[in-house]
């Protein structure tokens, strides 16, 4: 058996964890309690126009550390990693992309397994694939996200700078309703059908330096929180991006069964796929902008920003073509254009923030535009003494609820806050739950 | 330009397959679908008894039948094990005797027949009585890599012997099962 070093592990962790962000992963213990919920200038850089908001200057405000307890769960038993050992799983690889483990998990889903059967006769053909069947829901399968946050910036004045890595990611697979039948629901293959399976993928990933302003336009009272304060606050954060890797592709592969499904003419696939790609060194300089608004008055906070505002990376690109070819029978990858120039775009993505403070009560909610769905988070956090209690909802990418409870101990100018919370970041949209431990200094 | 191999459905499903592990593929295949009726059934006699039994050698009841499977899963799969089932049904009204019946499988180019035969089933015929006989071979990982070949081809036989004494056999056998399971695995990268 194969055992990775703890290196090594490391490294391919830090590559997993942005994407796991990306797709509504809270690695914050506090925000994880409260739901996920974005909390404006302690959020995720989802908002540039927080950059001007002061911090709030209550005492139950802290700067957080997340506690990696599920990478120590990771590196005491670690997935197989060798293909021809009986213990490896791809899913349960796919998994870890899903929901990067951060956190300790508690309640982790199986990954799909069991036997593949199936049944043939003259003219009937049936795939019984037991929980395989997950993996095709009736809407397809879709996911995505833009992670943008992971680097570094220093704040000057109103200005800020920074370097940031800029990662997206989204896939499409959808079936027919023929082929989705057969394999979601087990139903027997019929003669004279159409049976194509879609999926349209694309990836992308730049570094960029970004350079933030942002200021008060209007308002009154230096502090907005204060009684009889308020502000409005806008920022931008424009990023010269260059690309370092790039592919998308765009396929059908599907069959049409004969009179007979197993008579004088066999079944063949037919494939057909466009692909585009580019390595690191056909990356150019590109351009991107977020922009943000915060309107603040005394224990009332609102927010919206749009990240990746026109976000465009150029590239010389390769794009080829597979297909079946219907003479020969064989399957041809033909290069269809060598350094053709190509645009490509990252999606913009929106967050809208609420929230509210009464006596000891924060109450905050969020409503997030993402690739290809939206998901909202409501939270809540009270204190007593020294003692935070917090809980949460979240309406997650797979329009799934999601509930979460956290607590926080404060002793002096350190904290522990700790956070229960589900999940269904995994193949099979099952329900997961996972603890997360965050230290955090006030 | 590059071309690659042919693919499949079953290749496709033994690439899903291939993401768990030591997970299994099971094929069922049912051999008799592929046959018509007066493939499945013989009508034996009348056979007058004589000493040690009159031999009508090995008749074709199908003879050299083409089944299509599929395409490109032996290429993504390792065959681990087959289980050919085949249960046999006769109707005797006079007469006793034996009918052999024999399954030939190949995948070669030379006639199922020139191999030995994957299954051999006896069914003993008695006056007057109906009966099934269930013949079940687990076969070698040789027998089972034929069904993931994209073709299959099938010859039965039956021979018969006649009483050596006493009534004239007339009798009447039918194959009502014929199937095989074939578990396979993924194959080692």
């Amino acid at each position: 058996m194969h055992r990775p070093s703890a290196f090594l592990w490391s490294l391919a962790l830090l590559a997993l964890a942005l994407p796991g962000v990306a797709r509504g992963q809270a690695l914050d213990a506090r925000r994880m309690g409260m739901g996920g919920v974005v909390l404006g200038s302690g959020g995720t850089g989802a908002n540039v126009a927080y950059d001007a908001v002061p911090a709030p200057r209550s005492r139950d405000e802290g700067r957080s550390l997340a506690l990696p307890l599920g990478l120590i769960q990771l590196l005491a038993d670690p997935p197989e990693l060798d293909p021809d050992d009986p213990d490896f799983n791809a899913f349960e690889l796919a998994n870890l992309l899903y929901n990067p483990p951060w956190h300790l998990q508690l309640v982790k889903p199986d990954a799909p397994s069991g036997d593949v059967t199936i049944s043939v006769a003259k003219n009937s053909l049936a795939v019984d694939l037991a929980e395989l069947h997950e993996l095709f829901p009736e809407e397809g399968t879709q996911f995505g996200g833009v992670a943008g946050s992971g680097g570094f910036s220093v704040a000057v004045g109103r200005f800020s700078l920074g370097i940031a890595p800029l990662i997206h990611d989204q896939n499409k697979l959808t079936l027919n309703d023929a082929l989705q039948g057969a394999l979601a629901r087990g139903e027997p293959f019929v003669p004279n059908t159409d049976y194509v399976m879609n999926d349209a993928g694309r990836g992308q990933a730049a570094v960029g330096l970004q350079a933030g302003y942002a200021q008060r336009l209007l308002g009154a009272g230096d502090d907005p929180r204060a009684a009889g304060g308020w502000g409005i606050y806008a920022g931008a954060r424009a990023k010269a991006l260059r690309g370092l890797a790039y592919g998308d592709v765009t396929g059908d592969v599907g069959f049409t069964t004969p009179d007979t499904l197993f008579g004088s003419s066999s079944v063949v696939l037919d494939y057909h796929a466009l692909m585009r790609t580019a390595g690191p060194g056909d990356g150019g300089l590109g351009y991107g902008l977020d922009l943000g608004a915060v309107w603040v008055a005394g224990g009332t906070e609102l927010g919206v920003g749009v990240n990746n505002v026109a976000t465009r990376l150029p590239w010389k690109t390769l794009v080829r073509e597979a297909y079946r070819d219907t003479a020969t029978g064989n399957y041809v990858m033909a290069e269809l254009a060598r350094d053709q120039r190509f645009t490509s775009t990252v999606p913009a993505t929106v967050t809208l923030n609420v929230a509210q403070r009464m006596g000891p009560w924060l109450l905050a909610a969020d409503a997030v535009q993402g690739v290809l769905r939206w998901s909202g988070h409501a939270g809540a956090e009270t204190w007593f003494g020294n003692l935070a209690v917090r809980g949460g909802l979240t309406y997650d990418q797979n329009r799934m609820v999601q509930y979460s409870l956290g607590g926080g101990l404060r002793l002096g100018r350190v904290g522990l806050d700790a956070a229960l919370a589900t999940n269904s970041r995994n193949l099979t949209r099952e329900r997961g739950l996972e603890l997360g431990l965050g230290l955090t200094v006030y | 330009m590059r071309t690659a191999r042919r693919a499949s459905l079953a290749l496709a499903l033994a690439a899903l397959l291939a993401g768990c592990g030591d997970r299994n593929l099971v094929l069922s295949v049912d051999i008799l679908s592929f046959l018509s009726p007066s493939q499945t059934q013989s009508t034996i006699g009348p056979m007058p008894g004589v000493p040690g039994g009159a031999a009508t050698g090995e008749i074709p009841l199908v003879d050299d039948q083409q089944i299509q499977l599929f395409e490109g899963l032996g290429d993504a799969s390792e065959v681990k094990a087959v289980t050919v089932t085949a249960r046999i049904e006769s109707a005797d009204s006079t007469g006793s005797g034996t009918d052999t019946l024999r399954v030939y499988l190949t995948s070669s180019a030379d006639p199922p027949t020139s191999q030995p035969p994957v299954l051999t089933a006896v069914v003993a015929m008695t006056p007057g009585v109906t009966d099934t006989v269930t013949a079940v071979l687990d076969g070698s990982p040789a027998l089972a890599d034929l069904f993931t070949r994209k073709l299959v081809r099938l010859s039965i036989t039956n021979s018969v012997r006649g009483p050596d004494v006493g009534e004239t056999l007339n009798a009447r056998t039918r194959l009502i099962e014929l199937q095989a399971v074939v578990i396979a695995g993924r194959k080692p990268v």
